[in-house]
């Protein structure tokens, strides 16, 4: 058997170091479908996961592939497939049945220019809303971003870590100049990687209720051949995991998937803050447009601008109570993002009028001119 | 005076007794499908602890929820996709896809025919009644022509699928068809399908009294008597005359049954054979010990790797962008250039490939950008140095050539016009150089040798040993030859504008 982690230091795109992050993490099963930005996800996968006595397969379409990862995961394999925004579109469907059966696996999406076919080629980031509510019925998931081929390795890791431990489709929200580019990215030893695995049954056989929350509201997961006979059905379901067709069901079951990422939310959120305190503007970002934005920063400094960086490294769930307290201190938010305001109106509502909020949006297919975002601070500034 | 003892019914085991009655109606084929499906199951000596159940949306997909098995009730359509990931994640389990016609034809159809063309290890049980029951008796693609549903009430145009014949089309190595007023032959099939490798299915054609038999004058028992004294069964029956008609005779029998390699037999004996070495060519890893930075998750104290004392300090990033046409291998250079900056001279280095939609042929280009500090932008939007290697690419990219700038081009290749006088152009023949070594294919790499003996912003020892991890065994040579052959020519070059 192959090694899982090929410790060394390389200068790797951000979907190549994905694959790797995904190998060290334990990922063990790959469907997928090829699709413009993210199929080099695919391809390293198809190399390396034989070498290491996982499967990967391609499927006849995205829809399938997320079937098919849903099921490994039943399995006991961790599993994950890679498309961009018009192979999301597909995968909603059964992104939903994951969110509804509690199934751990992550998504990647390498974003691209939308709508529809959109920018094959060419960076977007505007998939931000899809990811969190793209499928039918209420719900709350988990997203991170990536803005290195570095942090691509480590967030993919992080992603199979917290789909494990929240019992969650985990969607990794790349975009194509990450996923593109290429930097140093340095893959540690395998002693030094945390890996994350879903609570197995605490319980024999009979006694067992599958759908019981336990610690966090997190119920424990036997997989199948385990002699479980275990019931998983998209339908709303009881703590046994048997269709449940009523009101009382619904609320008890919805209401503990949203909470069990609301109340732990403290556990799940991760951002990053540069010069935030004394700041009077801050700018909010993530993905390629946070390197934009520390580009800004530099510009500023030499210009005498105090500007703050809020980087998000998981998008959902949002850091409202920290954007919250900053409102009161500061006197605006710029969100700088690939899109014509997602997270903006994310930032709006938590702010609540207690500061200014601004938008620098911008329609795709390249990064953002950090003059244009300069401009937008000088304004408010002034 | 006897007291009534009461027995576990022989089926018990295989159901769930906490979840009986079911949902389906009087009349209904299902409890027979499924009824069959567990006498199967009883007498296959299989461990029930290794056999899952997976199902899609309708009245069949609650089939899986009356199993006591590992049952999956899933999304429309899709039962088999997750099915296919049950098992090829655990080879050990026994998957069984049991679902309607709707489900698996309809909505799932494109997943059918993948499923039976990759031959993978899954038993299709499809129950076929002609219609969508559980929405309320709409048409589908198994619905006999001129047949009344709530969507066809004029009678169906549609020609149905004839599913033997589209399985067996797709290479599927077991097909059979029964009715539900076939339990013996059911169990048989099923029996055989639990022991068969690779993808094998099972129509069962049920009566759905209460929906389409109550359109079609085929209230609750006619429909089950007309499946009774209308099926033929025959041993050997021929696919082609299995059309389903609304008053012709059902053809009923194993289609086929034939040995084909299953998917996971195939997986074995093609890639896991093949696995063992793969060589990263050009993957370019370098052990830690010799990199700039040690991962953040190390704890290990070690010390981090010396600076080389030949390392450039790049205090402004510089922006670099090479050009060609697709196949001249300028992608390789950006490639090598990157790697020798960022991971043996310890800078700073960021790689961006423009894309366009040719697959060969066309102009392209690569860019990098290297500091000794952070890099931010990664798009090179103001070169400091330009490599053009094709005159197509000049013209594509001739735009992007700065006053001040530094322009190193193939001078057989590309014959530069238009330029600001400020433009340092540098030119060597690579590609003649190239075929003189004997492989005009090194041409990018003569090109690199000449760019490190004129570039300052690369060590040539960082770009040596970033261009050995980057070439494929057995090149070496040649590429070392042609590297040193650019360099030198470059070193040449300067020392006699010196002079």
């Amino acid at each position: 058997m192959g090694k899982d982690v090929l410790t060394g230091t390389y200068f790797l795109t951000g979907n190549e170091a994905c694959a790797a992050g995904a190998l060290a993490a334990g990922c063990r099963f790959f469907a997928g479908y090829p699709i413009t930005p993210s199929s080099e996800i695919a391809e390293r996968m198809s190399i390396r996961l034989p070498q290491v006595g996982g499967v990967y397969i391609q499927m006849e379409d995205e829809i399938a592939s997320m079937a098919a990862i849903l099921g490994a995961s039943w399995a006991g394999a961790k599993s994950m497939t890679a498309t961009s925004g018009p192979g999301i579109s597909l995968m909603l469907e059964n992104i939903g049945l994951g969110v509804m059966t509690e199934t751990p696996c992550v998504v990647v999406n390498v974003m691209r220019g939308g709508p529809s076919t959109g920018l094959p080629t060419l960076v977007g980031q505007a998939d931000v809303m899809q990811a969190r509510w793209g499928s039918h019925g209420d719900y709350e998931i988990i997203a991170l971003s990536p803005s290195s081929p570095q942090e691509a390795f480590d967030y993919t890791i992080r992603a199979f870590n917290l789909a494990e431990t929240w019992r969650v489709p985990v969607i990794l929200l790349m975009d194509e100049v990450v996923g593109h580019m290429r930097e140093r990215v340095v893959i540690p030893e395998r002693k030094d990687i945390k890996v994350a695995n879903r609570p197995g049954p605490g319980e024999p056989p009979g006694k067992f209720k599958a759908f019981k929350p336990k610690k966090d509201l997190i119920p424990e997961m036997p997989v199948a051949g385990q002699g479980y006979a275990i019931h998983v059905t998209g339908l709303t379901h009881d703590e046994r995991g048997y269709p449940a067709i009523e009101w009382e069901a619904q609320e008890k079951l919805v209401y503990r998937l949203v909470k069990k990422i609301r109340l732990n939310s403290a556990k799940i959120a991760s951002w990053e803050e540069t010069g935030v305190e004394g700041a009077e503007i801050i700018l909010i970002s993530y993905g390629v447009s946070t390197r934009i934005c520390r580009a800004v920063r530099e510009i500023a400094r030499e210009k005498g601008v105090n500007l703050g960086l809020f980087r998000l490294e998981v998008i959902w769930p949002f850091p409202e109570k920290r954007v919250q307290e900053l409102a009161t201190r500061i006197k605006a938010f710029v969100t700088v993002e690939i899109n014509y305001g997602q997270i903006a109106l994310e930032v709006e509502r938590c702010v609540a009028g207690k500061c200014i909020t601004q938008l620098v949006g911008h329609g795709g297919g390249t990064v953002h001119d950090p003059q244009k975002v300069l401009e937008a601070v000088e304004e408010i500034a002034s | 005076m006897i007291e009534p003892q009461i027995l576990d019914h022989p089926k018990d085991l295989l159901l769930r007794k906490e979840r009986i009655p079911h949902i389906w109606c009087p009349g209904c084929g299902l409890g027979s499908v499924l009824s069959a499906l567990v006498d199967a199951l009883k007498s296959s000596g299989l461990d029930f602890k290794n056999v899952a159940v997976v199902s899609g949306i309708g009245c069949t997909g609650r089939a899986a929820g009356y199993l006591n098995l590992d049952s999956f009730h899933t999304t429309h359509g899709r039962a088999i996709p997750y099915a296919t990931g049950l098992k090829l994640a655990n080879p050990d389990l026994t998957v069984i896809v049991f679902s309607g016609d709707g489900d698996l034809a309809a909505i799932g159809g494109n997943h059918l025919i993948h499923a039976a063309r990759r031959n993978v290890d899954i038993k299709v049980i499809c129950v076929n009644n002609f219609n969508y029951g559980m929405t309320g008796g709409q048409g589908g693609p198994t619905t006999p022509r001129l047949a009344r549903t709530t969507t066809t009430i004029y009678g169906n145009t549609e020609k149905p699928f004839n599913l033997v014949h589209l399985m067996a089309a797709c290479g599927a190595p077991y097909v059979a068809r029964w009715t539900s007023a076939h339990p013996h032959y059911m169990k048989i099939a099923m029996g055989e399908m639990l022991k068969k490798d690779g993808f094998s299915f099972l129509e069962v054609i049920a009566p759905c009294p209460t929906n389409f038999g109550r359109r079609n004058k085929l209230r609750e028992i006619k429909l089950l008597q007309r499946f009774l004294e209308q099926a033929i069964l025959e041993a050997q029956p021929d696919i082609a005359k299995a059309d389903i008609e609304l008053d012709s005779p059902i053809l009923c029998g194993k289609f086929v049954d034939l040995e084909r390699p299953s998917y996971l037999a195939a997986l074995k004996e093609t890639v896991s054979a093949k696995v063992k070495v793969y060589d990263f060519r050009g993957d370019g890893r370098v052990p830690l010990e010799e990199a700039p930075v040690k991962p953040a998750a190390a704890k290990a104290p070690g010390k981090p790797a010396e600076v080389p004392s030949e390392r450039p300090i790049i205090q402004r990033p510089v922006q670099i962008k090479l050009a060609g046409l697709g196949g001249q291998g300028i992608g390789l250079c950006g490639l090598i250039i990157g790697r020798a900056a960022a991971i043996f001279d310890h800078n700073q280095a960021v790689y961006t490939q423009e894309y366009s939609p040719e697959a060969r042929g066309g102009a392209s280009a690569s860019s990098i950008i290297i500091a000794s500090g952070q890099i931010h932008t990664p798009y090179v939007t103001e070169p400091d140095i330009m490599v053009i290697m094709a005159q197509g690419a000049y013209n594509k990219y001739q735009k992007d050539v700065r006053p001040g700038s530094r322009l190193i081009i193939d001078k057989d290749l590309v014959r530069p016009k238009d330029l600001p006088d400020s433009v340092q152009i540098q030119a060597i023949p690579s590609t003649r150089l190239a075929e003189e070594l004997g492989q005009k294919v090194v041409a990018n790499i003569v090109i690199l040798g000449f760019f490190t003996a004129l570039v300052p912003h690369i060590s040539l020892a960082a770009m040596q040993k970033a261009l050995k991890g980057s070439i494929p065994k057995g090149t070496e040579e040649l590429n070392l030859r042609a590297f040193e052959t650019g360099y030198n020519y470059g070193k040449k070059m300067q020392e006699e504008e010196a002079v």
